[in-house]
């Protein structure tokens, strides 16, 4: 079948292919490169929103945290160190690990407040558990017949208080 | 074919050759256009390459800036400051926190602190943090689940009453508590 002089001039004509792939090798790397910036962007976001759901998780599990201090009572005092024995109950639904004492002579102001690491002692309570624990600590000048205020803190940043008469 | 005839044929080509040769070296036609070709396709190559420098420079640079941009803010995401225990004794306001989130590093930019009717009363910056067993000064901020201390000498003293205290990180993050004075 013949073609038709204008079919066949078109054919011929090579004029106007040039600016034609040009365009399209420019619309491919254009492409190419909003591709991987979109892409490299979509990895930083995705990181940034992991970042943030482990921080609503952190707040989630510390306001889950529910540390109790029931029957505190103290031996000691009067230039012997102080025993304090309570029974720790973890109240909330995730396990509380308790790393802090603080204890503060009520009775006399002037003493100030001593604390203990309890990093080594493990003191871990699982959710609805309680255990008896018992710790023991030097304040300096605190007599047998003084109160204390005793806190504890948790690997969260809460913190259970307890008044020991 | 007579063996005369065969010799003045390869030598009437060797001529031709020559006379070729002689006219491709002498022609001066059109070495121009071959120049002007290399030297425009050595220029567009140099451009090329040195737009591609530029460019892969500058893409370097933003990938840096927003890289480090992101990782802040993740950081300052995962920030967080607990308070362990508050006292203040003889105008000595000793802050005992607990560094509970899973940022490194974190350090302190300033302190306010604001009366029981959230009114501003002072502020302080970069008070030094110091380990609560070891005393010794934490230099680069706490550390993950990392304790330390700050002491700040309110001027003019605190009075009685209930106090609002609030850390302000370097990485913007602010962290609020409260402490009762005698």
């Amino acid at each position: 079948m013949a073609h038709s002089p204008h079919h066949s001039r078109l054919m011929r004509d090579r004029r106007g292919y040039s600016a034609l792939i040009a365009t399209i090798i420019m619309v491919l790397v254009v492409m190419f490169l909003f591709y991987n910036i979109y892409l490299f962007k979509l990895n930083r976001d995705n990181d940034l929103q992991n970042a943030v759901s482990r921080s609503q998780q952190l707040d989630a599990d510390r306001a889950a945290e529910s540390l109790k201090i029931q029957s505190a009572t103290k031996t000691g005092g009067s230039g012997f160190p102080i025993v304090v024995t309570c029974i720790l109950k973890d109240d909330g639904s995730v396990p509380i690990q308790v790393v802090r004492l603080w204890l503060k002579d009520s009775t006399t102001s002037s003493i100030t407040a001593v604390n203990a690491s309890l990093l080594s002692q493990n003191v871990v309570l699982q959710p609805g558990a309680s255990k008896i624990q018992t710790f023991t600590v030097t304040v300096p000048g605190a007599l047998s017949s003084d109160s204390f205020t005793l806190t504890l803190v948790t690997s969260r940043g809460n913190s259970a208080v307890a008044f020991i008469y | 074919m007579p063996k005369h005839k065969k010799k003045s044929t390869i030598s009437q080509y060797a001529l031709s050759g020559k006379r070729h040769v002689r006219n491709l070296l002498f022609d001066k036609k059109a070495v121009s256009v071959v120049v002007s070709t290399i030297v425009l396709t050595a220029g567009v190559l140099a451009m090329g390459i040195a737009i591609l420098y530029w460019a892969y420079s500058w893409g370097n640079i933003a990938n840096h800036t927003y890289s480090t941009a992101e990782e802040n803010s993740a950081k300052a995401v995962q920030e967080r400051l607990g308070f362990e225990y508050i006292d203040y004794s003889g105008n000595t306001l000793t802050v005992n926190i607990i560094n509970w989130g899973t940022s490194n590093n974190v350090t302190i930019a300033s302190v306010r602190i604001y009366n029981s009717a959230h009114q501003y009363l002072s502020n302080y910056t970069r008070p030094t943090l110091r380990n609560i067993t070891t005393n010794a000064v934490i230099p680069f901020g706490l550390p993950m689940t990392g304790e330390g201390y700050f002491r700040i000498t309110p001027a003019p003293a605190l009075g009685s009453g209930l106090f609002y205290i609030q850390i302000v990180t370097d990485r913007g993050r602010t962290f609020d508590g409260s402490f009762a004075t005698p």
